[in-house]
């Protein structure tokens, strides 16, 4: 287990090493960075050579790369030219309220989810189940741009239950967003869920433990379910890493200030040092999720025996 | 055997499933509204008349009277609250050396500070912590008398070395405050303070005694009061010398110190600033507002749905989400009147000495870029896209309201409307001799700026129609601004410099006098190029604006420059357009909008009739 986790690790170094290579490239890609630093009236000459000295941009392109590895391991990746500050230190600011936004989703994407697809699956071909795919299609077919409006209009504005923006003033600032930003996760995961119940289900032992005279909860629960995990696991850490990047959309709608507004904004603003800075976040996030849904194989299933 | 029984979550799925049903159902109705009953905006939103005619942009004045166009209020009302949504409430940089400008601070600055003057409706100076002031007859040596009994949030009285220090930190020659990725403590690229181009130093400066500066500048300042020591464009104000001093820029801006209605409660970046009263605000009478809450909303249809459900009392608003505002009983709009430019550059026009010239290039034909000005249908973007709420711009930089827009040049410009004429547009080209399978290339800017929410639009339907209308092959790119600008200038030695040949959506907001927006086209952007002739007349007329002391010159250049611009179709103007501010009726009384402000200047100004929270 400790062997496998710990190539899992140095297989992830390497994979933010080539993040990081991408990220950089990507950046010289889209154009001289100086350019998208400098305002248009303060563009020439003696300010662009200025200005490359000062970053280090006057460097050949590999000793630029290894500056720009060394600072972000430090989690240093310059001044921002929107707001003057760390790029680290306005990451920062933003991550906790996108982790609470992504944890009330996470919450709700499970506690919707993950019963309902067993209970479809359990009713197979039954009304339930019919409305569960509804609901499962729907849910992954409404846009969530088109899906945050038409809560907003229907809570907030018809109804007036519910603020339509913001973050501070209590638990009701929390369910549109949290719903919207999971609101597609919780349909792939019903989906997931309910045909992985149903492959167990039809499965021999299963009917074996029927046959044994089991009883339904307990074939459901402890025989079903708990063999069908390893597919919803995975499936959790990756929605919730895709969730994140979901929250772009939803906390610009909700104005809810998070990761995804800012990255919104330094794109259009061309907050250079911002982007690399979010982009190798979530490269992480990735990474981190990926890790943590291997080390759950082993907890959910005894059978597998990582590393051996 | 015990029959596994459902969870009770079904109920709780109807529920899910009724409620998605019922915001269909709404959906699908669009919320009851007839399309027939809409009010037409540009029908209902009542414009303030524009003045007849604009105050001498420099004035000597020995009253300290308020504009009484301004609708003032009685008092700050306790326990109130105004809730202000808007695309961004941005940084709350307030250092008066920062390279960031105001706009990215504005309004939560504009509450904190006070400005060395104010300016009324029609761009004229207004006493504030300056109460009486001469600039002399060359506008150079200025006298400055400064208002007595003004505090800082900490309860000190500011002194005359405080205005020293303020005046010294915009236009003293030091390096700037705050270290940036351009302006640092290595460098001072913004030394000795320039608006854009135009050089304002002092020379000398002496505080003659405990209210009195006298300044020397190295050039005339005609204009510069309005531009940079309002609101209305950089953030230039009052500050504490001492208590900057004390603990430095950085530190000091984390929580400044300054002697506005209004200091800073509470700042949550991205999300909220919130600001209180300030009780020794020196200014009579106080605000209206204990408090004011500022939001940050990026989604316009989020902040409809706020001004709908009165979850705010005041949203920026655009032309595009006009009609939606207007259909809602309890909301009145505030139209701010010609505030925002819009025009398309011509970008290929490359002075003779840029690398990249081409003596060939068919923009330097001036009946190519007619061929571009007649082939757009003007009016037809005010009324669909401005919905009738915006003027068509035939006088270019003029807008209805800034110094000299009634100069007979300009009033004939007005009368005597660009033409709409495809036909005629297609034959100059074939005079012209333009190459028709030519892809010419359109930049868009990626980059809305807030005070012209409708450019996307604006570019996209004049990119279809000049589709349309000249029958090339026109491709647009979006593209960052400021790096092809620079691109299509003279940067990139080995590649032909000119990559563009329109700037797509170029906005000016209408400052007041027209040495700032003479610099949009002589020293700025797109002067760049410009090609001879119109290189050495831009300059001419600039030279003019920026250094004459003869008010009626100044006229004549401003006016001028604008046929000139007009004449040769150095740009594609298109429309002037207004902002707008959505506000419940019952909680906002008045506001007063003044024509050249990119935003309202105070806050504190929207009265209260009723209905405190």
């Amino acid at each position: 287990m400790r062997r496998y986790i710990a190539q899992r690790l140095i297989q992830s170094v390497l994979t933010l090493l080539i993040l990081s290579l991408v990220v950089f490239v990507l950046t010289w890609v889209s154009g001289d960075p100086v350019l998208y630093i400098l305002p248009p009236e303060m563009i020439d000459d003696d300010s662009i050579e200025e200005l490359k000295r000062i970053h280090g941009l006057d460097d050949p392109l590999p000793i630029q790369y290894l500056s720009f590895l060394s600072r972000a391991v430090r989690a240093d990746f310059g001044l921002s030219t929107q707001f003057r500050r760390s790029s680290a230190a306005i990451i920062k600011d933003r991550i906790v309220p996108s982790l609470h936004l992504g944890g009330m989703a996470l919450l709700f994407v499970l506690g919707v989810a993950f019963p309902l697809g067993v209970f479809a699956a359990y009713n197979r071909g039954k009304m339930a189940d019919a409305i569960s795919r509804t609901l499962a299609f729907a849910g992954q077919s409404v846009p969530e741009f088109w899906l945050a409006l038409m809560f907003i209009l229907l809570f907030a504005v018809i109804l007036n239950w519910l603020p339509a923006a913001g973050r501070t003033g209590g638990w009701q600032h929390w369910i549109l967003p949290s719903v919207t930003a999971g609101w597609f996760a919780m349909a792939g995961l019903l989906r997931i869920t309910r045909s992985s119940v149903l492959e167990v289900l039809g499965s021999d032992y299963i009917r074996t433990a029927r046959a044994k005279g089991l009883s339904e909860r307990s074939v459901l629960w402890r025989h079903t379910v708990r063999n069908s995990l390893i597919t919803i696991v995975t499936s959790v850490a990756l929605l919730a890493v895709g969730l994140m990047n979901g929250i772009v959309l939803v906390e610009s709608v909700f104005g809810w200030p998070g990761l995804g507004q800012l990255f919104a904004s330094s794109v259009l603003a061309r907050d250079l040092f911002v982007v690399q800075g979010m982009a190798m976040l979530v490269g992480v996030m990735f990474l981190v999720a990926n890790l943590l849904a291997d080390i759950m194989y082993s907890v959910v299933d005894p059978r597998i025996r990582l590393g051996t | 055997m015990k029959r596994w029984t459902r969870p009770d979550i079904f109920g709780s799925l109807a529920i899910l499933s009724l409620l998605l049903a019922a915001v269909l159902v709404v959906a699908a109705c669009g919320g009851g509204d007839d399309a027939d009953e809409e009010p037409t905006a540009a029908a209902v939103i009542e414009t303030p008349p524009a003045p007849a005619t604009v105050a001498p942009v420099t004035k000597a004045t020995a009253t300290a009277a308020p504009d009484e166009s301004m609708t003032m209020m009685e008092g700050t009302i306790p326990g109130s609250v105004l809730t202000v949504s808007l695309e961004t409430v941005g940084t709350l940089t307030t250092e008066p050396r920062s390279d960031l400008p105001l706009y990215g601070c504005r309004p939560g600055c504009l509450l904190m500070k006070d400005d060395i003057f104010v300016m009324d409706r029609v761009g004229n100076l207004q006493p504030h912590v300056v109460k009486e002031w001469d600039f002399g007859s060359d506008t150079r040596s200025w006298t400055i008398k400064m208002q007595d009994g003004i505090k800082f949030f900490n309860g000190r009285e500011a002194t005359i070395q405080d205005l020293e220090f303020s005046l010294w930190e915009g236009y003293g020659t030091r390096p700037c405050g705050i270290p940036s990725p351009y302006c640092s403590e290595e460098r001072d690229p913004m030394a000795g303070y320039g608006f854009y181009n135009h050089p304002y130093f002092f020379s000398t400066h002496e505080v003659v005694d405990d209210e009195t500066i006298e300044i020397e500048f190295e050039n005339p300042t005609i204009g510069l009061a309005q531009m940079t020591l309002t609101t209305n464009l950089d953030p230039r104000g009052l500050y504490s010398e001492q208590e900057v001093k004390a603990v430095g820029w950085e530190e000091w801006l984390k929580d400044p110190i300054l002697s506005g209605a209004y200091m800073k409660l509470k700042d949550v970046p991205g999300e909220r600033k919130e600001f209180e009263v300030h009780v020794d605000w020196w200014k009579d009478p106080a605000p209206d507002w204990e408090t004011q809450i500022h939001l940050q909303v990026p989604e316009a249809a989020t902040r409809l749905a706020q001004l709908a459900s009165k979850q705010a009392d005041v949203i920026t608003l655009s032309a595009l989400t006009l009609n939606q505002a207007l259909s809602l009983d309890h909301v009145k709009i505030l139209q701010q009147p010609a505030t925002v430019h819009l025009q398309f550059y011509f970008y290929n026009m490359l002075h003779q000495d840029d690398k990249g010239f081409d003596p060939d290039n068919p923009f330097t034909d001036a009946r190519v870029r007619e061929a571009f000005n007649i082939a757009v249908d003007r009016q037809a973007l005010v009324d669909t896209i401005y919905v009738g709420t915006s003027e068509v711009q035939n006088a270019p930089m003029m807008a209805t309201g800034m110094r000299a827009w009634d100069h007979p040049l300009v009033v004939e410009m007005r009368n005597n409307p660009i033409p709409f004429d495809p036909d005629r547009a297609k034959q100059l080209l074939e005079e012209a001799n333009f190459p028709m399978d030519r892809t010419v290339k359109i930049l868009a800017g990626v980059w809305a700026p807030s005070g012209a929410p409708e450019k996307k639009a604006v570019t996209e339907a004049v990119h279809t129609m000049l589709i349309d209308n000249l029958d090339l092959n026109i491709e647009l790119v979006q593209s960052g601004s400021a790096g092809e600008y620079h691109r299509a200038q003279r940067y990139e030695e080995d590649k032909p410099a000119m990559d563009w040949d329109l700037s797509a959506g170029g906005r000016n907001s209408t400052e007041p006098v027209i040495t700032t927006r003479s610099n949009y086209l002589y020293s700025r952007s797109v002067s760049y190029f410009l090609t001879d002739p119109h290189w050495s007349e831009m300059q001419r007329l600039d030279d003019i604006l920026t250094t004459t002391t003869d008010l009626a010159a100044f006229d004549q250049a401003s006016a001028e420059m604008s046929k000139y611009v007009r004449d040769n179709w150095i740009m594609i103007p298109l429309t002037t357009n207004p902002l707008f501010w959505g506000v419940v009726k019952d909680r906002v009384d008045d506001w007063p909008l003044t024509v050249g402000a990119p935003w309202p200047h105070y806050f504190e100004y929207i009265t209260a009739a009723e209905g405190v929270k």
